[in-house]
């Protein structure tokens, strides 16, 4: 039986998961959507129907780091139940088969799910020369259009997709491009970060399962629900920046005492993301309770924001020749204009004299 | 000479202090325990949902303390129903296989749905009783 | 590129080089104005002691004309002291003017910063205002006077409203940084050429007169 024929609810019966074991899947799903508990028996009546969306994942010009950070637990976890409901009809680092039988696998699942199935996306897209990244003989902008053609919607995994991400950043070599530059007749959700938390992988595809569409987006398409708050609005170390206690450096005392890092670059007011309350590591810690402050990767053009460790209140301002230079020229005009009015006033002094 | 070695300094890593939020979640609940006997809704606090500072979910729990009924759940890990210090007032926390915490609610009802036997479980549980008889 | 990005970019360098090539220039212009030789012996010596003694007494009211403009000397300190108190003593400027100075100093807390700017923002509001209503100070006013006005209480308005997060008609945090960086740029180029100014020139003018009254023997 075609996998996505069967619905959520049977496909985690199947599994062994009982009623009680459905009813605690719904609700950790509907805590990990940000929806409030009283829209469980919603959910549990919505996964009693649903049907099993086919998840295509191509990867194209990326690390493999959005990969990772989904997978990365040894044992099953809500993500990998989740990740397990959908059905994964390709994705590179998981798929058992390779080589041409992968891409036969990849090319049924579209045929026979058309129009329906979720595109998901890691990486960015060199445009600069398609041969910089392709698979199987096929570059990835080729690859990207031919398949976002019978796609439902695209998600795009990861800044670098999302937003074009470290391959974008200057001087760009290869020309990289995001998902939304190429691909414009879809829906497109981003998904960003560098990695993006797992969760807001899983709750997207759980959004998709429970209620058969995308969440609400923001300006740059990223789900309102991970990206709708900023860092520094649900940081812990708020009160200090409030009372103006910042870490002037990274070892000193009001580092230890776990002061704000706004001085040491943090970018969290301009960074939307979840990272201060979901955290990571499943609920351990985000950089900033480790010390060191957010780098935005979720951001668009993060990289070329003028680095991880100037402040946000600091500015390119050309450096000390070019002042000097400008100095020097200012200088010279007004010299040259208090000629002039020295000479004009000679002149006139003279003229007086004569007459 | 050998230079003596020093140890490393400790570094005081968390910070614990106070949001103000167990005080408000305390009386929120008041408030859904009031709902519950009079018009007999309930009510559910998600604990994810909500930015506690370190240290304030303990603080919370040790304040709502444990009461008379605990149950313990096996399903795709373990998870905990317990009754606290004040009747009508859940938490139920959720573990994965691996005994990750996944989630922790406080629920504000009678009986929490979790508890009751459900009507598919029964009918399978039936179906095998009698491939047994 | 964002509105931030431009800001703390391209603009900023292109306002602060216009910032420094003006002053240069204003103040070279000023300073090799040609002075008219003085042939009188000088009646008294200590002339920077004058200098300074003039600074200091100008920039205080005379007794008898107090009580006609406390007002105006009032709401002028105050929105002044406020004005600068709310940019030098707020802790994320710091590491800009670090950029400049190599140092920086103890910094107050957000909410003191924030109702010192709010000070600062409303006497400015009330003396514009009484700008324009005052038909002595309508008829003296020139559009330098509005131009600077508006420009001082932009970096204001704007800071103010990012810092509180206003989200000013829906606009992101991020952009309304991106404007408040460019209300300083605006400010930095228009310096140079309007009455803004007096910043550089108030206190020497001050201590010049005072060395030439004291070259005169004035009492003043």
């Amino acid at each position: 039986m075609n996998p996505t024929q069967q619905t959520v609810a049977a496909a985690l019966a199947s599994r062994g998961v009982s009623r009680r074991g459905f009813m605690k899947f719904c609700a950790t799903t509907a805590s990990l959507m940000a929806l409030p508990p009283s829209l469980v028996p919603t959910i549990a009546a919505a996964l009693e129907n649903a049907r099993r969306p086919s998840v295509i994942w191509l990867p194209f010009q990326e690390c493999t780091g959005c990969t990772e950070s989904l997978t990365r637990s040894h044992a099953p976890t809500l993500e990998s139940l989740i990740f397990e409901t959908i059905s994964l009809d390709y994705q590179e680092t998981l798929l058992a088969a390779a080589g041409s039988a992968a891409e036969e696998a990849r090319r049924a699942a579209m045929k026979a799910n058309w129009g329906n199935y979720l595109l998901a996306v890691d990486g960015s897209i060199p445009l600069g020369n398609p041969g910089y990244s392709t698979i199987g003989g096929v570059s990835n902008v080729e690859l990207l259009k031919e398949v976002a053609k019978g796609a439902k919607a695209i998600v795009a995994i990861g800044t670098c997709a999302a937003f074009g991400g470290l391959p974008m950043a200057h001087p760009n070599p290869t020309g990289a491009v995001a998902v939304s530059d190429i691909i414009t007749d879809k829906p497109i959700i981003n998904i960003s970060g560098c990695p993006p938390l797992p969760v807001a992988i899983t709750a997207v595809l759980a959004q998709f399962l429970v209620f058969g569409q995308l969440p609400e987006l923001d300006v740059h398409r990223r789900p309102k629900v991970f990206f709708g708050q900023t860092i520094h609005d649900r940081c812990y170390r708020r009160p200090f920046y409030e009372r103006g206690q910042f870490a002037e450096s990274f070892d000193d005392e009001g580092a230890k005492k776990g002061w704000c890092l706004f001085k040491l670059g943090c970018k969290g007011p301009t960074t939307y993301n979840a990272c201060a309350t979901v955290k990571w590591n499943m609920g351990t810690s985000f950089p900033i309770e480790a010390g060191h402050g957010c780098i935005g990767c979720s951001e668009p053009r993060f990289w070329d924001a003028g680095g991880f460790y100037q402040p946000l209140s600091t500015t390119r301002w050309g450096g000390w020749e070019q002042l000097g230079v400008a100095a020097a020229a200012g200088a010279a005009v007004g010299a040259a204009a208090a000629l002039a009015a020295r000479s004009a006033g000679k002149a006139a002094k003279a003229q007086e004299k004569s007459s | 000479m050998a230079a003596e070695r020093q140890p490393i300094a400790s570094i005081a890593v968390a910070v614990e202090f106070d949001s103000g939020n167990v005080p408000l979640l305390l009386n929120e609940l008041r408030h859904a325990l009031e709902r519950l006997l009079e018009e007999g809704t309930v009510h559910a606090i998600d604990l994810r949902a909500i930015p506690l500072a370190p240290g304030e979910e303990e603080r919370l729990l040790a304040a709502l303390g444990a009461g008379e009924l605990s149950a313990v759940l096996d399903a795709q890990g373990r998870s905990e129903i317990r009754e606290t210090a004040y009747p009508g007032i859940w938490c139920i926390t959720h573990h994965d296989p691996a005994g990750t915490m996944i989630g922790r609610c406080i629920e504000v009802t009678f009986m929490p749905a979790l508890l009751a036997s459900q009507r598919p479980d029964v009918v399978q549980g039936l179906e095998r009783l009698r491939n047994k008889l | 590129m964002s509105v931030l990005d431009f800001a703390r970019g391209p603009a900023f360098h292109v306002a602060i080089v216009i910032f420094v090539f003006g002053i240069c220039w204003r103040l070279v212009g000023i300073y090799l104005l040609r002075w008219h030789p003085d042939y009188s012996r000088p009646r008294r010596g200590g002339l920077i002691g004058g200098g300074v003694h003039s600074m200091v007494m100008r920039s205080l009211p005379p007794h008898e004309l107090e009580k006609h403009i406390v007002f105006q000397h009032v709401s002028g300190y105050g929105w002044h002291l406020a004005y600068f108190a709310a940019f030098l003593l707020f802790g994320p400027h710091i590491p800009f003017i670090r950029q400049f100075l190599g140092f920086g100093w103890p910094t107050l807390p957000n909410a003191w910063i924030l109702a010192l700017a709010a000070i600062a923002l409303t006497l400015l509001l009330v003396l514009l205002i009484r700008r324009m209503v005052n038909p002595v100070l309508r008829a003296l006013s020139t559009s330098d006077d509005y131009i600077s006005s508006l420009l001082t209480m932009l970096p204001l308005i704007t800071g103010i409203a990012a810092s509180a997060h206003l989200q000013l008609l829906g606009v992101r945090y991020e952009t309304l940084l991106g404007v408040h960086l460019l209300t300083v740029c605006a400010l930095l180029i228009w310096f140079p050429f309007g009455k803004l100014m007096h910043l550089f020139l108030t206190f020497p003018a001050r201590f010049q007169a005072g060395v030439l009254l004291q070259r005169k023997g004035v009492e003043a």
